[in-house]
C-alpha cells in the first residue's frame, strides 16, 4: 500500500518473577541484617512500537526516519513476610529502596513538613522563620525512565549521508547530592539571595496541630549562611528533581570520495571522510541544574543518586577518515 | 627426597580432601554459615563493642552538655539544632550485630566446653541492651537474635527489659562463678584477663546502674532495694579502684585500624599524625566555668587540653597549664570559636603516643556515685558504706581516673563548696547527681546523658541554635528496623523525639 515504505512494530510484554533468590534486609534485631531466600515476586511489563517510514527513495537520494517508543514498568510484588520494605543504597538522607507494592529502585527522601490540612505550605519554626525538616523519609518515585522514545534519521544524497539520532527517557525522579555541596558553598544560583526574607510559601502551624496561619511577615532568622547552610541544605527534597532528559545522542555528515578518484591512486580502494559529534545536546529539567541525568554514584543499585564524586559527561566532536587498501 | 615426599603428601592430601563426601554437596545452605570457636567470636566482639560504643559516646557527651562542637567545622544542625530523622543516630544495626555476637557465644560455650565465656557474655549483653534502652526505650529483646526463627521479632517494654537485665546478670554471675577461666583463653577475655570474680563484681555494679537508673520512677523503691540488698548478701561487692575497660595495652596497636577506637577518632593516627578530627570536640563553656567556679582546676586540666591543644610533647598543652587558659565552647554556637581558640579533649583521654589504653566501659566513680545515690536515697539498704563514704570515694576515684592527684578530692572535704563537701552541700542528691556527670565526661557520655535526662542535673544551657527549650530525650528507631519490622515498630506509637519519655525519664 505504501510500497513497502512503512514499517511498524508493536510488542508487548509482561513477565512475573516468582521465588527469586534475592538478598532480602531483614531487622537487625534477628542479630542478622540480610537473609538470602528464594521468595520475593516482581513484574516487569511494557511495550515497544517502531515506526520506520522511508520517506524518499531515489537514485541519489534517500531518506530513512524512524521512531521509537518503549514503555517500561516494574513492581514488587511480594517480599518476604512481614518485610515491606529495604534501603539498599545511597545516603541516611537520600536513599534508594525496594517497596512491596511500588516500582523499583524507590527514592526515598527527607523533605519539608507540610501544612497538614493541605493547603501545600511549607511549616517553619515559629520562633526562626526556618523550614522544618521532615523526620522520616518520604517516596520520591522511581528511579528507572518508564518512557524512552527515539528519534532518528538518515539521509543520503549521493556521495553525502546525514545520521542522527534524539533520544528521550523519563518518568522518573533523582536526587543530587552535588545540590547540598553547591547549597554549602554557595555555589548554587538558588542560594542568592540572602536579603532579609520569608520563607517562601511557608506557613505556621496553629495549636490545635491541624490548621496553619500562612507566614507572611516572620522572617527567617539570619539569611545570609545559616538559612542556606543550616537549613535549606539539610532537606534533601530540594534536591529531587524529574530526571527526564532529551539527548542529541550522536550525529554524523559523511561524505564518501567517488571511487574513480579512488582507485587514481592505486593504492586505496576506497575512502570516507566524516565529521561526527556525540553528546552535543542534552536538554533536561529546568529544575535540574545539576548533571546528566543518566550518571549515578554508583552503578547498579544506587542508580538516580549522584553526587561530586562523578566526571561530568563530555561532549565529543571529530574527524573520521577512512582509507580502505 | 624429602621435599618430594611432602608433595606427595600433600597431592594425597588434596585428593582426599576433593573426594570427601561434601564434595558433591553443593546444596549447602548459604544462610548457615561456617562457625568459629566461641573464645574468638567473644574477643572480637568485646573489641566490636568498644568500637560501637565511640559514637552514641559522643552524642552523648553532647547532649549532656559536656562537649560541644568548634567552629573550625560548618556546625552540625543534626546534633546541635536537633534537626535529625530517623535515617540518623542508627547505632541499633552496629548494637544488634554485636548482641548477635554475644549470643553465639551464650548458647555455644557449652558445646565447644567453653562455658568459662558464657557469664561474661550475658554481662556484655545485659551492658548493650541496658545502652539501647537508654537510646530508644522499648526495644525486641526476648523474641530478638533468633535468626530465621523470628524475621519480625516482637518489642519489649522497656521497664520488663531493665527487669530482665537484673535476672540475665544473676544467671551470669551464677555462671561465672561456676566455671573458671582455663588457663589457655585468658586472652581471650580482653576486659579481665579470665578473672572470674571481676567479672562477677562488673555484673554487681551494672545492676547498680540499670537499678539507679529507675530511681525516680514512681513505686519502684521497694524493688530497688530488694534487688540492693541481694547484691549485697550475694556478696562480692563492686569493681573499686580501678575502671573497667575493654582492649588495652597488648591488643590495641600501633598499626591502622588497631589503635584504641578513641584515640583512633579524635587523637592520632597510626604514625602519630594528629586526626582532623581533633579539632572537631571542645568542651562546653558551662563545663569549664562550673568547674573553674568550683575550683576543681585539677580535673578541668585533665578533661582538656589548654587552647592550642596537645603541644609536641605527649600530654603537655601548648599554652601553659593555668586556669585562664582554658576556655569552653558556648553550647551549640557556631562561629567564634575557632579550633585552637578552646579546649579540646584533654590527656584524660588522649595523649599522643597512648594508642593502648583500655576503652572504659565503666569507671569506679560512677559505681561509687550509683551507691552513694542509693544509701541515700534508701537508708535502709543493707550497703555497708555512708552516702557520704560513697561519695567522697567517687571524688577520688573521679581524680584517680582522669589522672589527677587524688589529695585534690580530699581537698574538697570540709571546703564548703556546694555539690563538692557533702557536708556543706545543701542537697545531696543533686551533688551526687552533678558529680555523677562530671564522672562520666570524656569517658561514658552516653550514660552522661541518661543520668542527665534523669535528674535534669547539672542544668546546662540549651543549644544556641535552638530557639525554644525543647531537647532531644531519645533517638527514633532507625528506618532500617522500621523498613523490615514495620509492624512492630509502629505498635510502638508516634515516638515524638522532644515528648516521648523514656520510663526512668520522669520529669
Amino acid at each position: 500500500m505504501f510500497n513497502n515504505r512503512v514499517n511498524i512494530d508493536l510488542s508487548a510484554y509482561t513477565q512475573r518473577s516468582k521465588g527469586q533468590v534475592i538478598t532480602v534486609r531483614v531487622p537487625n534485631t534477628t542479630g542478622f541484617s540480610n537473609l538470602l531466600i528464594n521468595v520475593g515476586e516482581t513484574k516487569n511489563w511494557g511495550y515497544e512500537a517502531e515506526f520506520k517510514y522511508l520517506i524518499l527513495r531515489g537514485n541519489k537520494a534517500n531518506w530513512d526516519f524512524s521512531l521509537r517508543y518503549s514503555y517500561n514498568d516494574n513492581k514488587v510484588v511480594d517480599l518476604y513476610p512481614g518485610i515491606n520494605e529495604f534501603q539498599y543504597g545511597g545516603y541516611s538522607y537520600a536513599n534508594t529502596n525496594v517497596i512491596k507494592g511500588e516500582r523499583f529502585p524507590m527514592l526515598k527522601t527527607d523533605g519539608y513538613q507540610y501544612a497538614p490540612d493541605g493547603s501545600g505550605y511549607v511549616l517553619v519554626n515559629p520562633t526562626t522563620g526556618y523550614p522544618l525538616r521532615q523526620t522520616t523519609l518520604s517516596t520520591r518515585g522511581g528511579t528507572l525512565p518508564r518512557h524512552i522514545a527515539g528519534l532518528g534519521s538518515k539521509f543520503t544524497y549521493g556521495d553525502f549521508g546525514l545520521t542522527f539520532n534524539f533520544e528521550y527517557r523519563g518518568g522518573n525522579v533523582m536526587f543530587s547530592d552535588l545540590g547540598r555541596q553547591m547549597t554549602f558553598t554557595g555555589a548554587g544560583g538558588w542560594t542568592s539571595n540572602r536579603e532579609p526574607q520569608v520563607f517562601p510559601n511557608s506557613a505556621i502551624l496553629n495549636a490545635d496541630g491541624v490548621t496553619v496561619t500562612p507566614n507572611t511577615s516572620l522572617q527567617v532568622r539570619e539569611a545570609e549562611y545559616a538559612l542556606w547552610v543550616d537549613n535549606y541544605r539539610l532537606i534533601s527534597e530540594n534536591f529531587v528533581n524529574s530526571a527526564w532528559f532529551i539527548k542529541l545522542r550522536d550525529i554524523n555528515l559523511s561524505y564518501t570520495i567517488p571511487s574513480n578518484l579512488i582507485t587514481k591512486t592505486k593504492i586505496f580502494s576506497g575512502a570516507s571522510i566524516s565529521l561526527y559529534g556525540r553528546n552535543l545536546l542534552t536538554i533536561v529539567d529546568k529544575k535540574n541544574f545539576y548533571t546528566d541525568p543518566e550518571y549515578s554514584f554508583t552503578t547498579g543499585n544506587g542508580l538516580g543518586i549522584n553526587n561530586t564524586g562523578q566526571t561530568p559527561p563530555v561532549r565529543q566532536y571529530g574527524v573520521n577518515i577512512n582509507l580502505i587498501f | 627426597m624429602k621435599l618430594k615426599s611432602i608433595i606427595v603428601a600433600t597431592i594425597v592430601a588434596l585428593v582426599g580432601a576433593s573426594c570427601s563426601e561434601s564434595f558433591l554437596d553443593i546444596n549447602t545452605n548459604p544462610n548457615t554459615l561456617p562457625t568459629a570457636s566461641p573464645n574468638y567470636i567473644f574477643t572480637n566482639a568485646l573489641n566490636t563493642s568498644a568500637a560501637n560504643m565511640v559514637s552514641p559516646n559522643e552524642i552523648g557527651s553532647y547532649w549532656s552538655g559536656q562537649w560541644t562542637q568548634s567552629n573550625g567545622y560548618i556546625i552540625s544542625t543534626t546534633t546541635f539544632a536537633y534537626n535529625f530523622t530517623n535515617g540518623d543516630f542508627n547505632y541499633w544495626d552496629g548494637y544488634y550485630d554485636n548482641l548477635q555476637d554475644y549470643q553465639f557465644v551464650i548458647e555455644n560455650a557449652d558445646t565447644y566446653n567453653q562455658k568459662f565465656l558464657k557469664g561474661p557474655a550475658k554481662v556484655m549483653k545485659a551492658l548493650l541492651a541496658q545502652q539501647l534502652v537508654d537510646m530508644y526505650g522499648n526495644i525486641p529483646l526476648s523474641d530478638a537474635l533468633k535468626g530465621v526463627a523470628s524475621l519480625a521479632p516482637k518489642f519489649d517494654e522497656q521497664k520488663a527489659v531493665y527487669e530482665s537485665l537484673i535476672t540475665l546478670l544473676d544467671e551470669a554471675i551464677v555462671d561465672i562463678k561456676a566455671n573458671a577461666f582455663a588457663s589457655a583463653f585468658t586472652s581471650a577475655d580482653i576486659v579481665f584477663k579470665g578473672n572470674t570474680s571481676k567479672w562477677t563484681k562488673f555484673a554487681n555494679s551494672l545492676k547498680m546502674r540499670i537499678l539507679m537508673r529507675q530511681a525516680r520512677v514512681a513505686g519502684r523503691d521497694a524493688y530497688i532495694k530488694g534487688e540492693i540488698n541481694k547484691i549485697v548478701s550475694e556478696g562480692s561487692g563492686f569493681i573499686t579502684g580501678e575502671d573497667i575497660g575493654s582492649g588495652g595495652n597488648g591488643f590495641y596497636l600501633a598499626t591502622a585500624g588497631k589503635l584504641n577506637p578513641v584515640y583512633d577518632r579524635w587523637g592520632y593516627d597510626a604514625n602519630g599524625a594528629k586526626r582532623a578530627l581533633n579539632n572537631y570536640p571542645r568542651l562546653t563553656q558551662y563545663l569549664v566555668n562550673s568547674l573553674k567556679a568550683s575550683k576543681d582546676t585539677l580535673r578541668l586540666k585533665r578533661l582538656g587540653y589548654a587552647t592550642g591543644g596537645e603541644s609536641a610533647t605527649p600530654g603537655v598543652s601548648t599554652k601553659a597549664e593555668l586556669a585562664v587558659n582554658y576556655i569552653g565552647v558556648p553550647f551549640g554556637a557556631s562561629s567564634g570559636y575557632l579550633p585552637a581558640g578552646a579546649s579540646a579533649l584533654g590527656p584524660s583521654l588522649l595523649v599522643k603516643g597512648e594508642f593502648n589504653r583500655p576503652y572504659i566501659l565503666m569507671t569506679a566513680a560512677e559505681i561509687q556515685f550509683h551507691l552513694a545515690e542509693a544509701k541515700q536515697r534508701y537508708s535502709d539498704v543493707t550497703l555497708s558504706g555512708t552516702a557520704k563514704s560513697y561519695f567522697e570515694e567517687g571524688m577520688k576515684q573521679s581524680f584517680r581516673v582522669l589522672g589527677a592527684n587524688t589529695a585534690g578530692a580530699d581537698a574538697f572535704k570540709a571546703s564548703k563548696i556546694d555539690n563538692y563537701d557533702w557536708d556543706a552541700s545543701t542537697d545531696k542528691l543533686s551533688a551526687i547527681a552533678i558529680q555523677k556527670w562530671i564522672a562520666l565526661c570524656n569517658f561514658n557520655g552516653l550514660d552522661a546523658w541518661s543520668e542527665y535526662r534523669k535528674t535534669g542535673l547539672p542544668v546546662t544551657p540549651q543549644s544556641i541554635q535552638v530557639p525554644d527549650a525543647k531537647r532531644p530525650i531519645r533517638f527514633f528507631y532507625p528506618n532500617t528496623e522500621s523498613g523490615s519490622n514495620g509492624d512492630n515498630v509502629k505498635a510502638q506509637g508516634t515516638i515524638d523525639v522532644f515528648a516521648t519519655r523514656l520510663f526512668w525519664d520522669v520529669d
